[in-house]
């Protein structure tokens, strides 16, 4: 039987004996490769977090835009024209191509325009293109009937939502605009509001005085939002693309066509430089801790190991070959660290940290300086002299 | 003899020394993870404001409490509903019930104080676009004027006895800042407040009804407030011209007498016309009634500040009804004087020179001046907060400068323009004492009236001069509504300057003598403590009676919380590297040294000597490992940081150094037991072995 089948036979079982009889030293072992892959584990879990956090942040954060003169000034007395509205609703395509798409830039415009009207007596036309935009509205129920809901303001339909308390003449409400319109309507009650202003009567945003007769109008002040915030440069140079919308600045010569946007992005952008600081913080600190963690591993198995060179120089005077002692080194540290890692792995699992490929493959990077720290010693150890090796004290 | 061992087998005792320090290094590195976590937590938090500001002032809030007093106001100011009786508390009442509620950081108590600027021009409503900026915030100071009026009519009001009806023509403005232009519509306007006396003897025989204080034909000198027209903001329709559709477009007008006759087709002499022109006694300037009487209060409850020179005493009369008569103090400057033929002539007579040498310079000092806000916090006003007001240019006031006072202050970009200044300039500013009240208003925009109050300052006054002159470095132009109409009083227009409170104690001291009550109030909120503050006060009856703003924090609160879960898992990661590290060390050590130790006993040492002995070889490895370990994980993270990452993350060494004398101590301890129990090991049980 040559010493390859016995040592098939005799190794794994030397191995454990080794193992066993030295329990401190096998627990200590396993115990740093355990660490070493909850730490691999932890680490690009606070990394997959704090990516996380900063999709969230992107999602739930809501940019808000104001629209000015050029200078940056005159947010509350603009006197835009209704079709800068249409610009940004992207309705105006056909006016001049950059404004295609715009409302994949841009969300929730808020505008209104408000109208005496001379009958119902003292009460105001309000036009409307949410809720949002009319802070009268702010702590008011607004009440659809079946079939129609906030939408009904985008378009363009003969309808009104009129105060709770304001009687009508069936499911229509006959208007009277103030001169110099001076029209008469009749418009469909499609919803009530409550806790509102009582003498407001709010119909769509775009709808004409007449069945299709449509016109512009000014409006006092215009805000919208950006349509997706983890697009913001994207979204502001598709608004800024166009020669409509510029950046307001205070040296800026009005001509008439252009108005200004602010973009209330500062507060955001610094946000998201910090917690981009902290991503790399930790990208940064994954590598770093991976050396430092290898190296760990490293003089843990060389110093465990160093101390059995006589046990090896006696295995060689037995007969054992090198490879085999190497073998059976690495053996034994692999057992620990596989054992360690899985401890390590249900640690994390078991304390919320998800386990993904990038921390196995740093857990595994860990448990590999490990088995190179025992590998290295079990080489120094077997290759040495036999002789020299028996003379050499603990 | 340890230590000849560690010099016989230097290979060994520097990779355990090394093996430490690799240890140490990680915790370090760990706990300055954790610590850079902490300081971006903290710069993160200070990007954000969260803001409280009394809210829900309904329309009845807006009428002084004085004529509510006895029906639905407590005597505590607290007002009560008439149909359920519930009680609503008063602002007073509300604001010490919310400076104890939970996470409130402070109250920004602002103070707002005029300032004559020697080298700029006021920013008034006619500096702007008179018929297209708001006007009321002129008041006291740019609207200053000295007019030459011819008295045309005095008629007695056909329902109160003692009250006249005057009518002038004015002969030419004597003062008036250069903003305004004269009135394009009609040459003449009225008044009809006629309880005013030039002086308490301006009473008939019995002392009982007031004299007229103008007779028809003559002229006179008047001071006072020139109120240009009411602007009015309305709609009209434009037709359709080139690229422009037929459309509708804001038309503003002056709300004058002339707009009422013709426009309207109403009667001019109607007391519901509109009344323009000059207005120089009540109700405009303070009145001091005496004994507290309520309307020495402002709007919001507030005692309106007495100026020298332009203030009114008064005196109750009856005439019919109860009947109150105002006048100017007797050492106070005349508020009107006839003269006779040109009224530069009248100015170098001995009557014309308190109106030459005094009177018409004060009128020159308040056009040449700002109102400034000092603050501790721009960005938690509430104009900024509801993104009305913006950073155009520069940056905001940091922190720092709030704190030491540095003279910076902030300006709107449209006073800039004017001003022809850009950031970097300076601002002279020659402060006076703070003074100010607030009042009430109606916007007429559209087709809406918005109710509203604004805070405007009292003139500047020698008397009120603080001797304090300051150059301010403009550090950011801001944007500011042209219509600041804020229901609750928390808007400013575009004139103010904003500066850090501390850049001038001697307007707060002089704020605090003067018991003048604190400005444009915020109350700061910890960020993330909005709901519980809220439910703090609904629990104490005032639910909703404070509007939040938070600049998105509550957007971010899951990001926050991710960012510290993050840092604890890194300290604790470094913390459980550190002790497996130490452990392999020790267990290494002692491995070592435990032969050795062996053989001391068996030679006769003593369990204590051989103690010393080992202590005396492992202490220094093991302070030399932690020492060379926290200097390794401080210089990588610092170094590493700064080539890889753009900014520069200085570690804590003061937090490494305590975490390294933490570990050092432990790691003492620890050595210091393990070595008394492995000296105190019995000799025979190697043997027994």
């Amino acid at each position: 039987m040559g010493e390859k089948e016995r040592g098939l036979g005799y190794l794994p079982l030397l191995s454990l004996r080794v193992l066993l009889r030295r329990p401190g030293a096998s627990l200590l072992l396993a115990a740093v490769a355990a660490l070493g892959v909850y730490a691999g584990c932890g680490l690009h879990s606070l990394e997959v977090q704090q990516q996380r956090a900063i999709e969230d942040t992107m999602r739930n954060t809501v940019i808000h835009c104001t629209v000015t003169d050029v200078r940056g000034m005159n947010a509350d007395n603009l006197n835009l024209l209704s079709p800068y509205v249409e610009m940004l609703l992207g309705r105006k395509a056909e006016r001049d191509p950059s404004l295609a798409d715009m409302d994949k830039a841009v969300a929730n415009v808020n505008a209104k325009a408000d109208w005496e009207l001379a009958w119902p007596y003292e009460t105001t036309l309000c036009r409307l293109l949410s809720q949002a935009s009319d802070s009268r509205l702010d702590s008011a129920q607004i009440s659809f009937e079946p079939g129609w809901d906030e939408s009904a303001l985008m378009g363009g339909e003969m309808v009104c939502l009129i105060p709770e308390g304001m009687e009508t003449d069936g499911d229509y409400l006959d208007i009277v605009a103030a001169p110099p319109i001076d029209v008469s309507m009749s418009l469909r009650v499609v919803g009530r509001v409550s806790g509102g202003p009582e003498d407001v009567i709010y119909c769509p945003f775009f709808m004409p005085w007449e069945d299709g007769l449509g016109m512009a109008f000014s409006i006092q002040s215009c805000t919208f939002d950006i349509r997706d915030t983890a697009r913001l440069e994207e979204c502001k140079e598709k608004l800024f693309s166009t020669p409509f919308f510029v950046v307001p600045s205070v040296n800026a010569t009005p001509d008439g066509l252009a108005v200004g946007v602010l973009v209330h992005d500062e507060v955001y952008l610094k946000s998201l430089e910090e917690l981009r600081s902290n991503l790399d913080m930790l990208r940064l600190l994954q590598p770093l801790l991976l050396v430092l963690m290898g190296g760990i591993s490293f003089f843990a198995g060389y110093l465990v190991n160093r101390r059995r060179k006589r046990e090896f120089a006696a295995m060689r005077c037995l007969g054992m070959r090198r490879r085999a002692i190497f073998g059976q080194v690495l053996g034994e540290q692999l057992a620990l660290g596989l054992a360690g890692g899985l401890v390590g792995l249900c640690a994390a699992l078991a304390t919320g940290l998800g386990v993904r490929s990038g921390g196995l493959a740093f857990s595994g990077a860990v448990v590999g300086m490990f088995l190179l720290g025992a590998a290295v010693c079990a080489g120094v150890a077997a290759s040495g002299s036999v002789m020299k090796l028996m003379k050499t004290e603990e | 003899m340890f230590h000849k061992q560690n010099a016989r087998q230097p290979l060994a005792a520097a990779l355990l020394a090394l093996l430490l320090a690799l240890a140490a290094a990680f915790s370090c590195i760990g706990l300055s993870g954790w610590a850079s976590f902490r300081r971006q937590l903290a710069e993160l938090d200070s990007h954000y404001t969260t803001v409280a500001y009394p809210a829900n002032r309904s329309s009845d809030d807006l009428f002084p409490p004085h004529q509510m007093i006895g029906r639905y106001i407590l005597e505590d100011g607290s007002r009560q509903n008439p149909e359920d009786g519930a009680i609503l508390p008063s602002s007073q009442r509300i604001n010490q019930m919310a400076e104890n509620a939970p996470g409130v950081l402070r109250w920004d108590a602002n103070v707002l104080a005029p300032a004559h600027t020697p080298n700029q021009k006021g920013f008034s409503s006619g500096a702007a676009d008179p018929m297209n900026y708001i006007d009321v915030y002129d008041l006291h100071r740019y609207s200053q004027s000295v007019m030459a009026v011819r008295c045309l009519a005095v008629e007695e009001q056909p329902y109160v006895d003692g009250v006249y009806v005057y009518k002038f023509e004015w002969v030419e403005p004597v003062c008036r800042m250069d903003a305004y232009d004269l009135p394009e519509q009609g040459k003449t306007f009225r008044f009809d407040t006629t309880l005013i006396a030039g002086s308490p003897a301006s009473m008939d025989e019995e002392g009982e009804a007031p004299f007229p204080s103008f007779e028809v034909g003559k002229t006179y000198l008047m001071r006072g407030d020139f109120i240009d027209f009411y602007v009015h903001l309305w709609l009209r329709l434009v037709e359709a011209a080139g690229d422009e559709p037929e459309h509708t477009e804001p038309y503003r007008y002056r709300y004058t007498t002339d707009h009422w006759a013709k426009e309207l087709e109403m009667d001019p002499a109607s007391p519901d016309a509109p009344q323009q022109g000059l207005y120089f006694l009540y109700p405009q300037l303070p009145t001091d009634y005496g004994n507290g009487f309520p309307w020495s209060k402002d709007e919001v409850g507030h005692p309106r500040p007495f100026v020298p020179n332009f203030y009114l005493e008064s005196n109750i009369v009856t005439v019919g009804e109860f009947k109150i008569i105002v006048y100017p103090p007797e050492d106070s400057w005349p508020f009107y004087a006839e003269y006779e033929g040109d009224w530069r002539d009248f100015l170098n007579t001995e009557e014309g020179k308190v109106w030459r040498d005094e009177i018409i310079p004060n009128c020159e000092l308040n056009y040449d001046s700002v109102p400034v806000l000092f603050t501790d916090n721009v960005q938690g006003l509430s104009q900024f907060c509801k993104e009305e007001s913006a950073l155009l240019e520069g940056r905001f006031i940091t922190q720092e400068e709030y704190d030491t006072g540095a003279a910076v202050c902030m300006v709107n970009a449209d006073y800039a323009l004017y001003n022809g200044l850009q950031v970097g300039d300076t601002l002279t500013l020659d402060l006076y004492k703070p003074a100010y009240e607030t009042q009430s208003g109606i916007a007429h925009l559209y087709a809406n009236d918005e109710p509203f109050l604004y805070t405007v300052c009292m003139p500047l006054v020698e008397e009120n001069r603080l001797d304090v002159t300051r150059d301010y470095t403009i550090v950011g132009l801001y944007t500011a509504p042209v219509w600041p109409i804020d229901p609750d009083g928390h808007g400013f227009r575009g004139d103010t300057v904003l500066a850090p409170k501390a850049s001038a104690p001697e307007v707060v001291e002089a704020a605090e003598e003067d018991k003048v009550t604190p400005l444009l109030n915020t109350l700061v909120l910890k960020n993330g403590s909005i709901e519980e503050f809220e439910a703090y006060m609904a629990e104490n009856g005032a639910a909703d009676r404070f509007r939040y703003y938070d600049y998105g924090y509550s957007e971010m609160k899951d990001s926050i919380s991710a960012m510290e879960s993050s840092a604890l898992r890194l300290a604790a990661l470094g913390g459980t590297a550190f002790l497996i590290g130490a452990a392999v060390f020790l267990l290494a050590s002692f491995a070592r040294m435990s032969a050795s130790a062996r053989g001391l006993r068996l030679l006769g040492a003593s369990p204590r000597k051989v103690t010393g002995e080992m202590l005396s070889a492992l202490l220094p490895l093991t302070a030399a490992g932690v020492l060379a370990g926290g200097v390794l994980g401080g210089l990588l993270y610092g170094r590493v940081c700064e080539i890889v990452l753009s900014q520069t993350l200085t570690p804590d060494w003061l937090m490494i150094a305590a975490c390294a004398a933490l570990q050092l101590m432990v790691l003492c301890a620890v050595a210091a037991c393990w070595a008394a129990l492995t000296a105190r090991r019995g000799l025979m049980r190697r043997k027994q072995e």
